[in-house]
C-alpha cells in the first residue's frame, strides 16, 4: 500500500550520541565556557532562525530571537536537569520567545512573496500547496506553532507537551482541531471547484 | 485478555497520525496505526491531509535566507550581562562588608559611653532625608493554568517586598530596588523571569522615587 511505503519510523530520530555531545556543551555554558556557547550557536543557528523566521516572517526579527534566546540559554544553562533533550529545551525558550514578540499579532504561515510565485506555478500539486498555506494561515497560531512543531521540527508529542508546557492531550486536540479545520477549508475550495480538490482523501469519493 | 489493538478505538488511532507521518511514534505505536490504518479509509484520508501539511511547510522552508552565523553579537551581549552581573554582586559585597564596619564602629561608641552627642552641639545638616534608591515596578503575568501555590512559590523567590496582585487576571506588581542595581540588571532580571515556562510577561511598567517627608 502506497501509504506504508511512504511512511518510516524515527525518520526525524537525532543519534543519541549527538544527545550527549549536546548535554555536554550546555554544561560548560552552566559553567561559564564562552566556547561551548559558541558551539552551540553554530549548531542551533540556522534552525533558530528558520523557526523563528516562519513564525515572525521578518529577518530582522528572527535575527534579533536567535541572539535572545541563546543569550537565554546562557543566562539559565544551569537551570537545565536533563528531563528532555536539549534541543526540546531550547525550543521550548524558542517558543515561548517567539509567541511572546507576537502576543497581540496576528501570525501568518508564510509571504506574499511565495505565494505571488506561487501563482505562476501550474502544477496541482503546487496549487494543492498554496490551498493548503491559506488553510495554514487561518489556524489560531497556538495550532500552527504545533504543526511546526510536527512537520517542520519533527517533534513527538511528547516533546512537543514539553516545549510547549502544556500536557500531551492538548497537543493532540490541537492538531485535531486544525485537521478539522483544515479539512473544512479544503472540502469549501473543492465544492467551489478550486485546486484542493486534487487533494487525494478517499473520502471524498 | 485484549490486545492494545483491541482497547484502541478509531480516535485514539486518529489522534497518533500527525506522529506517524512525521515518524516519531514508538515501534509498537507504529505498527497498531499501520494495522489500523491499512483497513481504515478515513484515516488514510487524514495521512494524505498531513503529508500535504508536512510538504507544505517543508516546501516554504526554502523563502528564508539564513543569514551567516556570527556569533561576536550574542558573545556581546554575554559580556554585558555577566559585566553587569558582577557589578551588582562587587556591590553587593562592598555594602555587605561597609555595613559590617559601620555596625562596629557603632557598638564600639556605644560601649565607650562616647555614643550620645550633646544636642547643642548637634546639628542636622538637612531637614530632608537622602533618596536611597529608585524602585522600579515589575509586572509579572502568568500563563493560565499556573496554580496558585506554584505562583507564590515563585513569587516569594522573585519579589521579597510588598506585592500587589490580582490572581483573577494572573497579574502581580511588586517593587525591585537596591542601591547599586540599575535598570538594566532589574531589565536582565525580567528576562530570567520570562525564560520560566509558568511566567509569560515580566516587565517593568513604573518607577517610583522614594517620597520625602513634608519639613
Amino acid at each position: 500500500m502506497a501509504v506504508k511505503s511512504r511512511i518510516t519510523r524515527g525518520r526525524n530520530a537525532r543519534p543519541a550520541d549527538d544527545e550527549v555531545r549536546e548535554a555536554a556543551l550546555l554544561r560548560r555554558v552552566a559553567a561559564g565556557d564562552r566556547e561551548a556557547l559558541t558551539d552551540l550557536y553554530h549548531r542551533y543557528h540556522a534552525r533558530l532562525f528558520k523557526f523563528t523566521f516562519r513564525l515572525t516572517r521578518s529577518h530582522t526579527a528572527a535575527d534579533e530571537l536567535v541572539n535572545d534566546i541563546l543569550l537565554v540559554v546562557w543566562q539559565s544553562a544551569d537551570r537545565f536537569r536533563g528531563d528532555s533533550k536539549v534541543s526540546t529545551w531550547i525550543f521550548g525558550i524558542a517558543y515561548r520567545k517567539a509567541m511572546r514578540r507576537l502576543s497581540g499579532n496576528t501570525i501568518k504561515f508564510v509571504g506574499d512573496r511565495r505565494r505571488d510565485e506561487m501563482a505562476h506555478d501550474d502544477t496541482a500539486d503546487a496549487e494543492t500547496r498554496d490551498w493548503v498555506r491559506h488553510g495554514l494561515d487561518a489556524l489560531p497560531p497556538a495550532q500552527q506553532m504545533t504543526i511546526n512543531l510536527v512537520f517542520f521540527l519533527g517533534l513527538s508529542y511528547a516533546e512537543i507537551a514539553q516545549v510547549m508546557d502544556c500536557p500531551v492531550n492538548t497537543v493532540k486536540t490541537r492538531m485535531y482541531h486544525a485537521r478539522r479545520k483544515l479539512r473544512g477549508i479544503l472540502q469549501a475550495s473543492a465544492e467551489a471547484g478550486d485546486p484542493a480538490d486534487g487533494l487525494d482523501d478517499e473520502n471524498d469519493r | 485478555m485484549k490486545t492494545i489493538d483491541e482497547t484502541r478505538t478509531h480516535d485514539d488511532y486518529r489522534e497518533l497520525l500527525p506522529w506517524y507521518v512525521n515518524g516519531t511514534l514508538s515501534t509498537a505505536e507504529h505498527e497498531t496505526v499501520a494495522r489500523h490504518v491499512e483497513h481504515c479509509a478515513e484515516c488514510r484520508g487524514d495521512i494524505n491531509l498531513f503529508e500535504q501539511l508536512r510538504e507544505t511547510v517543508l516546501h516554504s522552508d526554502a523563502i528564508p535566507i539564513v543569514p551567516p552565523a556570527s556569533p561576536d553579537r550574542l558573545l556581546r551581549a554575554v559580556d554585558r550581562s555577566t559585566a553587569r552581573r558582577r557589578a551588582v554582586r562587587r556591590t553587593a559585597a562592598i555594602s555587605g562588608v561597609a555595613a559590617t564596619l559601620l555596625v562596629t564602629f557603632v557598638a564600639g561608641l556605644l560601649l565607650s559611653g562616647r555614643g550620645t552627642p550633646d544636642p547643642a552641639q548637634y546639628r542636622t545638616l538637612t531637614s530632608e532625608p537622602a533618596i536611597s534608591a529608585m524602585d522600579y515596578v515589575m509586572e509579572v503575568r502568568f500563563e493560565p493554568g499556573v496554580p496558585a501555590e506554584d505562583r507564590d512559590r515563585l513569587l516569594q523567590a522573585l519579589a521579597p517586598g510588598e506585592i500587589h496582585a490580582r490572581p483573577e487576571e494572573g497579574t502581580y506588581r511588586f517593587a525591585l530596588g537596591r542601591p547599586g542595581t540599575s535598570l538594566a540588571d532589574i531589565q536582565d532580571a525580567g528576562s530570567r523571569m520570562e525564560a520560566l515556562p509558568e511566567i509569560r510577561s515580566a516587565r517593568i511598567v513604573a518607577v517610583q522615587l522614594p517620597v520625602r517627608e513634608q519639613p
